[in-house]
C-alpha cells in the first residue's frame, strides 16, 4: 500500500468516525434536553456544561474579544434556558442550539455596530447615585418599604423602565447576586449589569432634580 | 465576563430546571390557524353568500379560482413561515414557506394583471377607491383574529427573528381574511382584484405588523 492509499484510508476512517461521534453527541444532547424537559436538573447541567466549549469554538470563530466571547456563551446559555420548551424531541437537536447561538452573535454584532461611535463611559458600578443606600444582606429580603428608601428614591424609581427597576430591586433590595437577578430576569448578567449602570445614571440624574443643591 | 460567571450561571440555570411542556408541533399550530379561519370563512359566506354569479373558475372576467388559490398559498405560507421562525432551527422550512408566500401573490397577481392586460382598453372601470376601500377595510378586519392567533403561538414559542415573525403573521393573515373576503366580494372586475384583493395582504402586513411586534415582544417578555 503506498503512503497515498494509506492517507485515502486514514482520512476515510477519521471521517466515518467523526461521523459516528457526531451521531453520538447529537443522540446523547437531545436525550438530556428532553430529560432537562421534564425538569431533570442534572441532565441539564451536564448538557449546559457539554454545550460550553462547543459554543465558545464557534463563536470565537466570528469574535477575537475572549470577554466577549464569555458574554455571548452566557447569553446564549440564557437564551436556551428561556427557549428550552421550544425543542421537540422528534427534531435534531443541533440545528435548535446553533440557531439560537447564531441568533446571539448576530444580535450581539448588530449591537456593538450600533454602539459603535456612540459609545460613552458608564458610571463607575459602585456609584450609587446620592440617597441610594443598598441594605445589608439581612436586610436584602425584607422588601423596599422596611428598607428604608426615601419617598424621593421611590418616586424616581417609579420613573425608570420597567426592565431597570427590576434590574436594581433584583440586585439591592433582594440582595441576589449578578448571576441570580441575571437568571430571574431572562437577560444575560452582561444585559443586567448595563440596564443596572442605565438606572443608577438615571436615578443620579431625577434625584439631583428633585433635590436640588 | 469570567469563566467563573458561566459556572455559576449553569449551575443557576439547572437549578431552574422546572419541567416545562414541550410546544406543539408546527403541523399542529398551521392546523390550528387554519381551523380558525376556516371557520371565519364559513361564517362570511353564511352571512354573504358566494360571489354571484357562481365561480367563474379559471376563464371569465376575474380569474376568481385562480385568485383564491393564490390567496390560500400566500395566506398558509406566511402564517406557516412565522410560526417557523419562531423555533429556532426550523428556518428551512420558514424559508420553503416564503417561496410559498411569495409564489402564492405572484399568482394572485399576475392573473388577475394578465386578465386586466387581456381586456380591451378603457372597459375596466376605475372607482375611484369607493368599492375598493370597503374591501379593504372589511379583509383587514377579517385578518385581526387570525393575527392574534398566529402572534400568540408565535410569543409562546422562541421568537428569535420578531420583526421577520410579525410580519409574515399579520401579512398571512391579510392574505387569509382577504381570501374570506374575495370569496364573497360582489364587485366586479379584473383592476378590482389586481389593487385590492391581490394587494392587500401586503398592505395588511404592514399596518399590522407594528402591533403585532408589540403584542409579540410584551407577551414573549411575561412568558
Amino acid at each position: 500500500m503506498d503512503s497515498n492509499q494509506w492517507n485515502r484510508g486514514k482520512r476515510a476512517r477519521s471521517t466515518r468516525s467523526e461521523r459516528a461521534g457526531d451521531a453520538c453527541r447529537e443522540t446523547r444532547w437531545s436525550q438530556w434536553m428532553a430529560a432537562a424537559q421534564r425538569g431533570d436538573a442534572r441532565a441539564y447541567e451536564l448538557l449546559l456544561r457539554e454545550l460550553r466549549p462547543s459554543l465558545q469554538g464557534f463563536i470565537r470563530r466570528q469574535i477575537a474579544n475572549d470577554a466577549a466571547v464569555e458574554d455571548i456563551v452566557q447569553t446564549v446559555l440564557l437564551s436556551l434556558h428561556r427557549a428550552r420548551h421550544s425543542y421537540r424531541s422528534e427534531h435534531p437537536f443541533e440545528p435548535w442550539l446553533w440557531a439560537i447561538a447564531r441568533n446571539a452573535l448576530t444580535d450581539f454584532q448588530r449591537k456593538r455596530a450600533r454602539r459603535n461611535g456612540r459609545e460613552e463611559p458608564l458610571p463607575d458600578e459602585n456609584a450609587l447615585p446620592d440617597g441610594f443606600l443598598a441594605p445589608t444582606s439581612s436586610e436584602s429580603r425584607t422588601g423596599r418599604d422596611q428598607v428604608g428608601l426615601s419617598r424621593d428614591l421611590e418616586h424616581a424609581l417609579s420613573r425608570l423602565p420597567a426592565s431597570q427597576q427590576q434590574a436594581v430591586l433584583l440586585l439591592h433590595l433582594e440582595g441576589l447576586s449578578v448571576i441570580e437577578a441575571a437568571v430571574r430576569a431572562h437577560v444575560s448578567p452582561g444585559a443586567l449589569k448595563a440596564r443596572v449602570h442605565r438606572a443608577y445614571r438615571a436615578l443620579r440624574t431625577l434625584l439631583e432634580e428633585e433635590v436640588p443643591s | 465576563m469570567s469563566r467563573a460567571a458561566t459556572d455559576q450561571l449553569i449551575a443557576a440555570l439547572a437549578q431552574d430546571a422546572r419541567p416545562v411542556a414541550p410546544v406543539h408541533s408546527l403541523r399542529w399550530e398551521v392546523a390550528a390557524v387554519a381551523a380558525v379561519t376556516s371557520a371565519l370563512s364559513f361564517a362570511l359566506l353564511e352571512e354573504r353568500g358566494l360571489r354571484p354569479p357562481g365561480l367563474e373558475l379559471l376563464r371569465g372576467p376575474t380569474p376568481f379560482a385562480l385568485v383564491a388559490f393564490g390567496l390560500a398559498l400566500a395566506g398558509f405560507g406566511a402564517v406557516t413561515a412565522a410560526l417557523a421562525f419562531a423555533r429556532p432551527g426550523q428556518e428551512r422550512t420558514g424559508w420553503r414557506a416564503v417561496t410559498a408566500t411569495v409564489l402564492g401573490l405572484l399568482v394572485s397577481v399576475g392573473a388577475a394583471s394578465l386578465v386586466l392586460l387581456r381586456s380591451p382598453l378603457g372597459s375596466e372601470a376605475v372607482w375611484g377607491g369607493l368599492l375598493e376601500l370597503p374591501c379593504v377595510l372589511v379583509s383587514i378586519a377579517l385578518s385581526v383574529p387570525a393575527t392574534l392567533f398566529v402572534t400568540y403561538l408565535a410569543a409562546s414559542t422562541a421568537p428569535i427573528r420578531p420583526r421577520a415573525t410579525a410580519f409574515l403573521a399579520s401579512c398571512g393573515a391579510t392574505a387569509l381574511g382577504t381570501f374570506a373576503a374575495h370569496l364573497t366580494c360582489r364587485t366586479p372586475g379584473a383592476w378590482h382584484v389586481v389593487t385590492t384583493h391581490a394587494a392587500t395582504p401586503l398592505l395588511g402586513g404592514f399596518l399590522l405588523a407594528v402591533p403585532a411586534l408589540r403584542l409579540l415582544r410584551s407577551r414573549a417578555r411575561s412568558a
